[in-house]
This record gives structure tokens, sequence and C-alpha cells, in this order.
């Protein structure tokens, strides 16, 4: 049986490991809640993308979708979970690991 | 966070930050020269500013950049940093008090000191805003206050001409007119934005 390498300690959670949930993440992370008109606008993905990553994070728990009407217009607000920044965060820490496993 | 302050600086470009402040600083003015009738405004902006605010951003802001809410600090912390802060300030502001004054003893140049207190206080404002945003040109509005106030203070503190008032009523209506005309052309130009189609 092979020894595990540093490499292979490495765990990057496949939830968030996708660029489009990645780039979602990165810009709830910075705020305490967004809604989807500011995803679209920073991450330039289509409304059917965002839906459906949003679904997915949200099934994982790591965001709480809300609906309401503001202004006669529905506002979908997206806020990070506790679970999901502290998940976003050993991510961080891990892909931190991998940049510097090269180094 | 990098990424944090670029957003906050996208969301500050709508100049409402500056026309609500400009505004105060006016309504403040205001109080000194028709107080009942200020009073009553100030105290519906008291009351309501904050929804006022709010709607602004509902039908100005989010349909061009979306919906945001910002992280904000509270708790002991934020409370113990002001009230460090408005000591510090009101020190220097005797000090100086002391040291430029004819008379510091007297009670109106304590009032005649308001300008340059005022421009003190902007400190507080700028350094939250440098931090927030990751712009270092905030700090003019902390140099451009601390500058106004110094000036009109020592313009009016060992002239008897000048009521206790004068230099305080002057100062926040020049800085309120400032900011006001800054919100307007920081606003101008953000209604250029187009407005982002709907989900």
């Amino acid at each position: 049986m092979s020894e595990k390498t540093e490499l292979d300690k490495i765990k990057l959670d496949g939830l968030i490991h996708q660029p489009a949930r990645l780039k979602i993440l990165t810009l709830l992370y910075a705020v305490d809640e967004g809604d989807v008109v500011f995803i679209k606008r920073k991450t330039g993905l289509t409304w059917g993308n965002i839906s459906t990553h949003i679904s997915k994070l949200e099934d994982g728990k790591m965001i709480l979708v809300t609906k309401e009407i503001v202004n006669k217009k529905m506002r979908t607000t997206l806020k990070m979970t506790e679970e999901g920044r502290e998940a976003f965060e050993d991510y961080r820490k891990e892909l931190k690991k991998v940049i510097e496993y090269n180094n | 966070m990098a990424e944090e302050q670029e957003i906050y600086r996208e969301y500050n470009q709508d100049g409402l930050n500056e026309l609500f402040i400009g505004s105060m600083l006016i309504l403040n003015a205001g109080l000194f020269v028709i107080p009942l009738m200020t009073g009553i405004i100030v105290l519906i902006m008291l009351i309501f500013g904050v929804k006022i605010y709010e709607k602004l951003k509902q039908k100005i802001t989010e349909p061009r950049l979306g919906y945001v809410k910002f992280q904000t600090e509270t708790g002991k912390s934020v409370f113990f940093s002001l009230v460090l802060f408005f000591s510090i300030i009101l020190t220097i502001t005797a000090l100086a008090l002391i040291v430029i004054s004819n008379d510091p003893g007297e009670t109106d140049n304590w009032y005649k000191m308001a300008p340059f207190f005022y421009g003190l206080v902007m400190i507080g404002p700028s350094s939250e805003l440098v931090k927030k945003s990751g712009l270092k040109q905030y700090w003019l509005i902390a140099a451009y206050a601390m500058s106004q106030g110094a000036i009109i203070t020592l313009i009016t503190l060992n002239n008897e001409s000048y009521g206790k008032y004068d230099g305080l009523v002057i100062n926040l209506l020049i800085m309120g007119t400032v900011f006001v005309a800054v919100g307007i052309v920081f606003l101008v130009k953000f209604v250029k934005i187009p407005v982002m189609e709907d989900e």
C-alpha cells in the first residue's frame, strides 16, 4: 500500500471547486449579502447558469436564498451561511497548499 | 480585503453619501439660524433619513449595480474606539484653544473652536473610507475639513465682531455645499450607467 503524499492530503471541496461557483462564493464572502443582479454583473454568468449554481450551493447549505418584492420587483438575495464561510475559508487554506506545493 | 474594497468603491460612486452628508451639514447650520423650522426638518431626517437613503439606493443604485449589504463592525471595540477618538480630538481642541486664544476662559471662544473641532472629527470618516475602499484619496476629505476648520477658527476666534456661532455656521454651510456639489457631480455621472436587465 502506497504512503499518502502531502498532495494527497489536500482536500479541495468539490462544491466550491468549480469556476462559476467559486466566483459566486468569492463575491458573497466579501459582503454580508447581495442579490443575483450583483452576482450577474460581477461574474458575467447567464441567468440560467446563476440559477443552476445557486441551487447547488443552497442544497449544499453554503448559502441562504431569500426572495422578496422590492419596488414592485422580485429581489433574490443570497447570503453565505456560517457553514459556508467556514467551508470557503478551509477551501482557501487548501488551495494555498496547492499553490505552495510546487514552490 | 481587495474584493470587498473593490465592491465598496463601486457602490460609493453614486454620490448619495455625499449628498446625504452635505444636506445634514447644511441643515445643522440652519439649526443656528432658524432653529424651530430647521429643528423639525432635522428631526424628520433623523427619523426617516435612513429610510429615504435606502429608498434612493433602491431607485438609483440597485438597478445599475444590484443590491449589496456590506459587513458592519459592531460591539464594544467600535464604542471604545469612538470614545478614544473623541477624547483625543477634544484634548487637541482644548490645547489649541489655550495656545491660540487671547482668552481661553471665555466660553464664547469654546464655541468658536467648533470649526477646528469639526475638521478633526472628519479624520474619523476619512480613515473609515480609506479602510473600506482602499483609496488613500479619501484622506483629502480630512485634509480639506481640517484646513477649512482651522482657517475659520483663526479668523473668528480673537475677533469680537463674530458671534459665537458664526464660524460654525459658515464652516457647516461651506462644507455642506461642497459635499452636495460633489454628490451631484457623482450622481450625474452615475445615472449614465445603464440599468441592468431583470432576473
